[in-house]
Formats: C-alpha cells, structure tokens, sequence
C-alpha cells in the first residue's frame, strides 16, 4: 500500500518543541509527545492545508504536504519542483 | 435520584457573557462588550484557538455598504438595501429587509475599534481606499471608468490590508480579560423555561466536560461547512476541503436546535464557483472570481451570456452564474470544461487576486507560487462546489433587531444565520451593545432537576463513544463520508423528490444502525464523533426542507428538476423547522 502525501511533516533537526504547531493548527491535527516535548503529527489525514503550521513554524521545521491531485489540478508538475521546493515554495 | 451538578461535570463557570464561537462575531463582540464595560465577566469557547479559528484570516474589504460618506448613518430604506446588496433581487423574498436595514445603517460601527488594535484598513495616508465595486460587468472586483476618471458604477466596498486580521483580533481579546477557553467544542444549550441559561461543552484535548452559566449568549459558530464532500479528492482528504472553515461542523445549529430554536431555509446549501485543486477559504485570490472564464470553444462566457452579468442590484451570483449558463439542463460547468482566462489579465487583476490571496490561509500563495505565479501559470480549471448552509441564507432565525433567536437571550450572528462576511462585524457589535445593558438587569437563573436531567442526557450522549466495548467499531470519519456521499448523490445540485426521498430513509438509517457503534479512542475522536452526529441531524433537515420547496429559486443553490421554475406563490415564503416537544416540526412561514 502507497502512502498518500499529505498534511505536515516535521523536520525533527530542526523542531525545538516550542509547540507554536500544536497549539494553533485550527483542525488539531498535532498530537504532543509528553516523554519527548514535541509535537508529531497524528491525524495527518484531516488536515485542511492551511498551512499556518508551516507559517507559524519559527524553525521553518514543517513543510506542508499538498496532495498530488491537488497540485496536478491546479497546474503545479511536482516534476518541475525541487525537492526543497516542492513543499517550501522557495525556488 | 437526580446526579447533582458537581457529580455531572468537571467544572462549571459562572459568566455574564458568553460567546461560542471565536471568529470575527465572537472576537468583535468580546472587544465591544469590553469597551462597554471593562468589568463585564465574558467568556469565549472556540472549538480551535482562536487566533487562526473561524472563516476569516484576513479581511479584503468592508463589503456591501453604501460608498458614499453621506450615506454613513442614515436611515435607509427597502430601496436602498435592493440598490446596494448584493443579491438582493434575487433573495428577495428569502432575507429579512428589515434586518439589513438595521445592518446597512451601522456597517461602520467596528472600524473604530478595528483600527484601534491595529488592524490595519487605511492607506499609509490616512485615508480610506474605496476602490473595489461592483462592475456592471462579469465579475466583481473590476471598476470600470469614464471618460473623466469617474467610475461608471457606484462602489461599494472599503478596501483593506488586514492580512493578519484574526491574530490582532484573537489577541486583543485575550488582553482585555476575557476568558477565553480553545479547545473548547459546544455540545448543547442549557434552557430554562424558553431563557437561555448556559451551554454545556467538552474540552477536545483534556476530555473535560463543563457546565457555562451565563445571563446572555452569543452564538457565533459558523456555517455547517462539512455537508457535501470536495469531489476531486480521496478519503480523508475531501472531508476538510471545505469552503469555508472546515472546523465548523454545524454544531451550533444543533445545540439551538435542540434547545427550541427555529431554523430557516435549511434547503439553500450554497453553490461556490472555485479555481479545481485549491478549496476552502481560498475566496477571490484563488478562485477566477477577477479574470475572464472561458469554454473550449474559446468563448468567454460574460460575452456569450450578457443577460447573466452581474450588476449591483442584479444579484446573481458572479462566476456560478456563468458556470450554469444558459440552464440547469444544458449548464456550460456540466457540458464543458471551463478554463479561467489567467493568460490575458490586466495588471489591475493580477494584483487584486493577490491582494485577495494575502487574506486568505497561507495556502493560497503558496499554491500560486508554485504554480509559477499568478502570470506563469496554466489556466486553472472552474468548477462548481457545494458548500455548507450558512452563505446563501438559511441556519438560525433571527426574530428580532437585536438579532437574537426564539430562545430568549440566546442572539445569532454570522455564518450560522446565514449572514456572514464582515455584517459579522455589525452584528457582533450591535449585540454586544445590547447585551451590556440586559446583564445589568438579568439574573443568573439557577440550574434545576429538569436542567441537571438535560446536563446528564448531554454528558451520555457525548461520552458514549468513548473506549466503546463493542464488536464492529463504527469510525466516525468513515461515516462523515457516508452522509456526505449521501447528500452528494441524493441531495446534490439537481433535486428530485424520489431521490431526496432515499437520501432520507439512508441518513435515518445510518442514525439507527451505525451512531450507537460510534468507536472514539480521545477527546480528540470524540469531537469527531459528535460532530458527525451533528451533520447527520443538519443532513435530514436539509433534504427535509429541499423536498417541501416545491419550486426552484436562486438557482444553482436551490434547483428541483421536478419543479424547475421560480413560483411566485413561494415569493416571501421561507421554510422553517423547530423542536416543539421533541418533535421536529416544519412550516412554510411568510417572511416578516
């Protein structure tokens, strides 16, 4: 079975668990790990893509994931993205 | 032996005000009570938090307000309300004149304080920039000028730059003492005697339940945004591409339901004209509402169907009404592919949608940046979505100018009385003002053995699925996709009696069969739970009431093919229903 691309994903090089992600995202998508104090993603399946995580992020440590059909449909060839940029947006 | 109030709960807050919902409504309303009176005890629940919870992220504009300065204050008539709302042709009928009136007389009432916590509405100069209206053309947004720099159409609404509107909002709430608790979700109102005395709520992250007294209530909870399922998209997915904020579930609905408030035009579930791949929230700056729309033939649809331009008293729906040109059995949406003419806008174009993106989520632009930007990028293909009840009209009543409902000291504004967008702002001002003087008289009328009986029947009701032991789980996502596919195939954009018929003898059937083996494991699943409980109540009411409109009117958002034309015996006539003794009781009532 494939894994379907979406909702965030946390860079845990970079999360410093100050927990901005958590407490914000408006579908509660993060679940927070009291034994690590960091955030994960727990229910990446009803995330909307509003992507205030990725915004919020003062570590730019989330990348918003946006489903294939999604970019396909509105023009966006995860061909001719970089792998930073097909979740950042910074070609 | 009746439980006693402490045994039944894990708190119980005792406040003067209290708000469910903190989007614009709730926000204004907490910051105008406050201005009022600083010592007014006011709490706010918000199923999310706050800051980035609600429809709005941004505000574009004031919209819908007479331009002229003139115009400001002034009492204004039936005429004038036609002239400048828009759609107002075409709700006429549906929508009470009376509270628009109330509505267009005070459409500036919020801007003070908006301006006063930073929010950020005038140009670097100090003025007001007054520039979007709506053409006498296809689409809204675009102003034509004469010969003399004049523009050809009266305007209508205040530009903004207000990006980062609902952080300074949910911020200064938080600063004036209000208490706000996130995470917050309503599960019913708490009613004595017709009086609205309190609201029940669970904590979706601690699975704390709470008892909220309060001597006033606002309920400001949105649209029932999670009716039909986004099409293009797999399970999960389609469940949170909703138009408008997918938190909100039309839980608010429910609860005054349930506690005797009357609801009205539950049959109009909007129809939306959006940009294929990009949904909710993503309003004008994704969306083709500013550039040309075209077909495969290369006709550009405002040029082969002049007579469906929108004007600004013409009130048809820009976008939807070309995309169902020129009927809803030969629809251009339905019979072609519709492309948006991104390729040959105009600079003034480019630069209002990302004005528009830039209040929007921050998905908005970042879907056009990697898309190339707005220039770069292929054409995006038009589709009609089906949105939730709560922006064509339909939700709670409002029976008076104080916008409050049938329940007494219960008030509605917003999205969930069908009248959303920035009147939120009016609404929640002018009720806040209202209700600083009735707290001052108002007792807190005490709890009772019947209202601990309706406490204790909530708290099972929304516990019950909670570590259920039971063989086959029912997954509350899995059925939220049921109904919704339900509504889709059965409901949909082209009613039949013989289909909404079955619609409704599945969603009985789903309530009876699969709710009392809801499985949830947290508070987390548990929200869910509740709230598909909730869309399936709002399911029925809506197909219920889609079957007694025998007519079609605002047409996409209300089309029965087996009754195809507007019927003037259906002018000023709105279907109502209401719970009188736990019986669900529809009306067809002349609209005040």
């Amino acid at each position: 079975m494939f894994n379907l691309n979406y909702g965030p994903k946390i860079d845990y090089k970079y999360c410093n668990g100050c927990g901005d992600c958590y407490d914000n995202c408006p579908m509660d998508v993060f679940g927070w790990d009291e034994e690590k104090q960091m955030p994960f993603v727990a229910y990446a399946g009803e995330c909307s893509i509003c992507c205030f995580c990725e915004t919020l992020c003062p570590q730019v440590a989330i990348d918003v994931l946006i489903p294939l059909h999604q970019m396909l449909d509105f023009g966006i060839a995860p061909t001719k993205l970089s792998k930073k940029s097909r979740f950042l947006g910074d070609e | 032996m009746a439980k006693k109030l402490e045994e039944l709960t894990d708190g119980v807050i005792e406040t003067e005000f209290l708000i469910i919902g903190g989007g614009i409504v709730g926000s204004i309303a907490a910051l105008r009570a406050k201005k009022n009176n600083k010592d007014m005890d006011i709490t706010i629940i918000d199923k999310a938090r706050m800051e980035y919870s609600g429809d709005g992220v941004g505000l574009d504009n004031f919209n819908q307000v007479p331009l002229h300065k003139e115009d400001i204050n002034r009492d204004v008539t039936q005429d004038d309300v036609n002239k400048a709302v828009f759609g107002a042709e075409r709700l006429k009928g549906l929508k009470d004149f009376k509270l628009d009136a109330i509505q267009m007389k005070n459409a500036y009432i919020s801007q003070p304080l908006l301006e006063e916590i930073g929010v950020r509405i005038r140009e670097d100069d100090g003025s007001l920039k007054v520039v979007q209206g709506y053409r006498k053309g296809t689409v809204w947004g675009r102003v034509e000028y004469d010969e003399n720099g004049k523009p050809t159409e009266p305007l209508f609404g205040t530009f903004s730059r207000a990006s980062d509107l609902k952080m300074k909002l949910g911020t200064a709430v938080r600063k004036t003492g209000t208490r706000v608790l996130d995470r917050t979700m309503l599960t019913s109102i708490i009613t004595r005697d017709g009086v609205a005395i309190g609201a029940t709520a669970l904590n979706t992250r601690t699975g704390k339940f709470l008892v909220l007294k309060a001597k006033a209530i606002l309920l400001a909870t949105g649209a029932a945004s999670r009716l039909y399922p986004y099409q293009w998209s797999q399970y999960p997915n389609h469940l949170f591409y909703t138009l408008t904020s997918p938190v909100n579930d039309g839980g608010g609905h429910v609860s005054a339901f349930n506690a005797g408030v009357k609801l009205y035009s539950m049959e109009f579930s909007n129809v939306y004209n959006v940009s294929k791949g990009i949904n909710h929230s993503s309003g004008g700056g994704a969306c083709n509402w500013y550039f040309k729309m075209y077909n495969s033939k290369g006709e550009f649809l405002e040029d082969k169907y002049p007579d469906r331009v929108v004007t600004k008293a013409g009130g048809k729906i820009p976008g939807i009404n070309f995309l169902f040109a020129p009927d809803m059995q030969n629809a251009e949406v339905e019979k072609d592919v519709i492309l948006s003419a991104k390729h040959n806008a105009t600079d003034d174009e480019i630069a209002a949608v990302y004005f528009t993106a830039v209040t929007e989520p921050p998905k908005a632009l970042k879907f056009h940046k990697l898309a190339g930007g707005l220039t770069n990028e292929r054409p995006v293909e038009c589709i009609a979505v089906l949105t939730g009840i709560g922006q064509a009209g339909g939700g709670i009543l409002r029976e008076n100018e104080y916008s409050e409902t049938c329940v007494k000291n219960l008030f509605a504004a917003g999205n969930v009385t069908g009248n959303g967008g920035s009147h939120g702002f009016t609404w929640g001002c002018l009720i806040a003002d209202h209700v600083t003087q009735l707290v001052k008289d108002q007792k807190q009328l005490a709890i009772d053995s019947e209202q601990l009986k309706q406490i204790e029947e909530t708290r099972n009701r929304v516990f019950s699925p909670l570590n259920r032991n039971t063989e086959y789980k029912v997954n509350p996502l899995e059925l939220e996709d049921y109904i919704r596919q339900v509504n889709y195939n059965f409901i949909g954009i082209h009613k039949v009696k013989s289909k909404i018929e079955r619609a409704i003898e599945l969603i009985r059937f789903a309530r009876e069969g699969a709710v009392p083996l809801l499985v949830a494991s947290n508070p987390h699943e548990l929200m869910r739970a509740i709230e598909v409980q909730n869309i399936i109540e709002i399911s029925e009411l809506h197909a219920q009431s889609s079957l007694l409109r025998t007519e079609s009117r605002l047409v996409p958002v209300h089309y029965r093919e087996d009754y195809p034309e507007l019927d003037p015996k259906w002018d000023n006539k709105i279907v109502t229903v209401k719970k009188i003794d736990n019986e669900i009781k529809y009306d067809i009532e002349d609209l005040n």
